[in-house]
């Protein structure tokens, strides 16, 4: 089974809140000095996925991702845990695109690669949270897809998946190829191991821009774009603390109850 | 009257013994070659060096008891008679055995000697001393560091009846023929004392029992010796011998891009890939348990005994592997090393990783190395321990979520927790403390350390280890923004290709600088800095606060005299106490306070017992058993201490989470040495206000 793997590289979500701004006025988030992007979390479960699926049914990852230089070490990470090859969209007019416009590139090079017969992403990017791209795929791909997927199993040449629902699962049989929106229930993601990390160091990744996937500069990026973007800021949250005082405990998560009550909290 | 001098049915009983003694030595030799050839399917280990220093090693361990002695005395006495006692009875069994072989033999000189024959009767006495001490121990006392089973006590009764049936043939023969030397021979008088009166046929038949019986039990246990925990007696002084003379806290580093290019493993998982040394550990092993009795996993109820991980290699070793091991190669392949380095052909019988030692149970070592030093015969746990690790994390990635975390946060910030870089030095800001390029001409550089940078309590340790280093007039300055995780703790959970990267970075970070002399207030950068980067080139001069403080206050330059009158523990770190032996200068440093009273756990120096931080954990959630830290602070409690210090970040933070886990944060304040003399070395106030110097003013900012 042939699968590509779609990974975004997205400012490290764990840095202290206080390390996080936004440029207001050039409506960018700024990266964070001194601490280096990684894989969007959601998209190393997918490529953990891809990897059991080829560990069980043979085939190849190729994983691909869009952005600028430091994209690389994303997919030299991603190589480093058995994916098979590796392709960098990179081209200045991709820049600034929303989730249709990247899904539109990343649709152009996966036909590009050619044979596939599974293509996996992460459910959501955790610096934008949108989830677009996975449908948006499936839809320029003209292949079924289900996103947010919790479990794989191949069968009868289709797939059978669980989709994440608010109270448990719905499971989907699908026939392929298809696109999945993987996630983190589904697994844990794998260390590299050595070897991984000393052979992704020799494996070349080859860049495409929007020539070389067929495509014209008004397609994608900022002009191929259909969400306009109105402003970028960090919401100012207040909080305040309350003490509730009382003679014992049971008075105390009385007096507590009503005033929960009396906030509309409960 | 001899012993061998008459016939059974058509053999002369010389013969008989010939006979026997010969086949039993075959059937040993035959044993022995077997453990001997499995030893040499081990990987190759240099532990030849220093004869002079691992000759006196065995002088001090093996006939001195040193470490048998030092705690658990009972043990250590049972054992010291028993061990001497076959030291010196030796001489009589070859003895014995020479009358019996060549009738008419006498050994030359010893024979009629009184002292020689007091020591055999004397001894004779001490070693079933010593049985009964350890069937008491074993059926009465039962410590839980034991292992019971039906070799310990099929032992102690074989060696209990060597040396009755040994004492009834020389009573017996005493009252037979009583000769001039007989009157150094207490036991063997008091024995023919009770045959007085018996006909001498029934004299004459106890003689031969005994005499026979005490050659039967030695060749029986000659046979027996090498397929039980007793080959210890064979293995145990060489093992002493050829322990490791290696810095103690220096991992063994590994040449990763050759192992890579000659395709050999970078981890341990197969037993043969453990050196030959590690293999004679595992044949030397008797079971004492006084590694686990250490331990603070298996003592805090975690699957880790390390007594149980040395058993289950020779278990693994002797039973699964033998036959592979010993598998003869083809002629051709004899000459060129298997496809993976250390590799015998074929498949093991059972993963030595995962299913002979669980993963959970390497995961669990703190590597405080307890084990190690209660070892009295100088096993080594923790490197084999750290190498099965290694091939968990570099081979097979099976790494438990949080250390992968653990490991991605130092690579991508240079620090365990994934603060910014460029924070780094932001402890420092308007404190006064110069970097290096803007003290250029500073004798030490302090190595914070990531706790000491990030850590809001450690920053207090790290500030106030500034201020004593100005108050002691010591020019130093910090490295900033440029410094980074050493690699300690990836390097311990099995990540020696990350902490490869980090040694070389920091080295090419410090290497410029040098020559001068560095200070820090962590152990585990102590150890890292000055010990392992050695391997990688980088050589420094390195103290810990510790020592320096220690040494500041010896000299005079800091002069403690605000009071601080408390009962106080010192909480050893294990990578300043057990793996440097520095254990008198944090002390020395605290008494020096004026009113401190020094109180010890009842686990302290040597025997110390690690925070629970160790080998990786202080990043690791601890999810069995009971947590490690509020077992050191019982202990700490029973010490009825008014306050604990330390010297190590991760101890301080692993204390005040106990403390606080047992609510006694406010009853148990604790300190870093460097903050309690911080303290008691304040400038008293200066009398008109305003007149304070600028760095006091920074002093009280800080403490708010």
């Amino acid at each position: 089974m042939n699968i590509v793997v779609c990974i975004k590289q997205v400012p490290d979500p764990d840095i202290p809140p206080a390390e996080f701004k936004v440029d207001e006025a050039a409506k960018q988030v700024v990266p964070p000095p001194g601490v280096a992007p990684v894989i969007s979390t959601f998209d190393l479960h997918a490529v953990e996925a891809a990897l059991q699926l080829k560990e069980q049914h043979g085939g190849r990852v190729t994983v691909l991702s869009l952005g600028g230089d430091s994209v690389r070490d994303a997919l030299k990470r991603a190589l480093a845990m058995g994916c098979d090859a590796a392709v960098h969209l990179q081209d200045p007019a991709f820049e600034g695109g929303d989730s249709y416009a990247t899904a539109v590139a990343l649709a152009a090079a996966i036909r590009k690669l050619g044979a596939w017969d599974l293509v996996l992403t992460g459910r959501q990017a955790s610096d934008w949270d949108s989830g677009q791209v996975p449908m948006a795929l499936a839809e320029l791909l003209d292949v079924p897809g289900a996103t947010p997927v919790q479990k794989i199993e191949v069968r009868d040449g289709g797939l059978v998946v669980e989709r994440v629902t608010e109270d448990g699962y719905q499971p989907l049989e699908m026939p392929l190829p298809a696109v999945l929106g993987i996630s983190n229930e589904i697994n844990q993601p794998r260390y590299p191991t050595l070897k991984g990390i000393m052979a992704a160091g020799r494996v070349p990744i080859p860049v495409w821009g929007v020539a070389d996937l067929g495509l014209t500069p008004e397609q994608v990026g900022v002009r191929g774009s259909r969400l306009v973007l109105e402003r970028l800021y960090v919401p100012v949250r207040e909080s305040r603390c309350e003490f509730i005082e009382a003679e014992t405990g049971a008075e105390a998560g009385e007096k507590l109850a009503l005033r929960l009550r009396e906030a509309r909290l409960i | 009257m001899h012993p061998t001098g008459d016939w059974l049915g058509p053999l002369p009983t010389w013969l008989l013994l010939w006979l026997l003694t010969l086949a039993a030595v075959a059937a040993f030799l035959g044993r022995a070659g077997r453990l001997v050839r499995l030893l040499r399917a081990g990987a190759p280990d240099a532990r030849f060096d220093h004869p002079r220093e691992r000759l006196a090693g065995v002088v001090a361990e093996a006939l001195g008891h040193r470490r048998l002695l030092a705690t658990r005395r009972y043990s250590g006495l049972l054992h010291l008679f028993i061990f001497w006692g076959f030291v010196l009875l030796t001489v009589g069994t070859i003895e014995h055995f020479l009358h019996g072989l060549f009738p008419g033999a006498r050994l030359p000189l010893l024979d009629a000697w009184g002292p020689y024959r007091f020591s055999q009767d004397l001894f004779n006495v001490l070693v079933l001393v010593g049985v009964g001490m350890a069937l008491y121990q074993r059926l009465v006392l039962r410590p839980a560091r034991l292992t019971y089973n039906a070799d310990a006590l099929l032992i102690l009764s074989l060696i209990g009846a060597l040396m009755v049936t040994n004492l009834l043939a020389s009573g017996a023969r005493v009252a037979l023929h009583p000769l001039a030397v007989d009157s150094w021979l207490p036991a063997s008088q008091a024995i023919a004392g009770l045959l007085r009166g018996t006909p001498p046929a029934w004299q004459e038949a106890l003689y031969r029992v005994g005499w026979w019986g005490h050659v039967l039990l030695v060749l029986g246990f000659l046979v027996y010796i090498p397929y039980s925990k007793h080959l210890h007696i064979v293995t145990a002084a060489p093992n002493i011998y050829l322990r490791s003379l290696r810095p103690k806290g220096d991992l063994r580093p590994i040449d990763i891009e050759g192992a890579l290019e000659r395709d050999e493993p970078v981890g341990v998982s197969r037993i043969e890939q453990l050196s030959w040394k590690d293999l004679l550990d595992t044949y030397s092993c008797t079971e004492c348990g006084r590694c686990q009795a250490e331990c603070p996993a298996s003592l805090s109820g975690k699957e880790l005994s390390p007594k149980q991980l040395i058993l289950d290699l020779k278990e693994h070793l002797l039973h699964d592997e033998t036959a592979r091991l010993l598998a003869r190669r083809p002629a051709a392949d004899a000459t060129r090393p298997s496809a993976d380095g250390h590799s015998a052909p074929g498949e093991p019988r059972r993963a030595l990783v995962g299913a002979v030692i669980h993963d959970q149970v390497l995961w669990d070592c703190v590597t405080c190395r307890a084990c190690m030093d209660a070892c009295p015969v100088f096993i080594e746990h923790v490197p084999k321990i750290v190498d099965m690790r290694r091939h968990l994390v570099m081979e097979a990635s099976r790494i438990p979520p949080e250390w992968q975390k653990l490991f991605d946060n130092v690579e991508a910030s240079g620090n365990p927790w994934r603060f910014p870089r460029h924070a780094r030095a932001d402890w420092a800001k308007g404190q006064g403390i110069p970097t290096l390029a803007e003290r250029p001409d500073a004798e030490y550089i302090f190595w914070v350390g990531c706790a000491g940078s990030y850590d809001e309590r450690n920053i207090k340790v790290s500030r106030a280890l500034a201020r004593l280093l100005d108050r002691a007039g010591v020019s130093y300055a910090i490295l900033g923004r440029e410094e980074s995780c050493t690699g300690d703790p990836v390097r311990r959970v099995g990540n020696e290709y990350l902490f490869q990267l980090q040694a070389q970075q920091n080295i090419a970070t410090l290497q410029p600088y040098m020559p001068r002399k560095i200070v820090t207030a962590c152990p585990h950068c102590f150890n890292t800095l000055g010990v392992e980067y050695r391997a990688f080139g980088g050589a420094f001069e390195v103290v810990h606060h510790a020592q320096l403080l220690d040494r500041l206050v010896a000299e005079g330059r800091l002069r403690p005299q605000e009071r601080l009158e408390a009962t106080l523990t010192y909480h050893d770190p294990c990578y300043l106490g057990r793996y440097h032996d520095i254990y008198d200068p944090p002390r020395r440093a605290l008494a020096a306070i004026p009113g401190v009273r020094l109180t010890e756990m009842e686990r302290h120096r040597e025997r110390g017992f690690c925070c629970g931080a160790g080998g990786g954990h202080a990043f690791c959630e601890e999810r069995t058993g009971r947590r490690i830290n509020h077992l050191r602070v019982e202990q700490a409690l029973a010490a009825r201490p008014q306050r604990v210090a330390t010297a190590c970040p991760y101890c301080l933070m692993m204390f005040e989470d106990g403390t606080r886990a047992k609510d006694v944060y406010e009853a148990l304040p604790v300190a870093d040495v460097a903050e309690l003399l911080e303290q008691a070395t304040r400038p008293a106030e200066p009398a008109a206000s305003g007149e304070a110097a600028p760095r006091d003013a920074a002093t009280q900012e800080s403490e708010r």
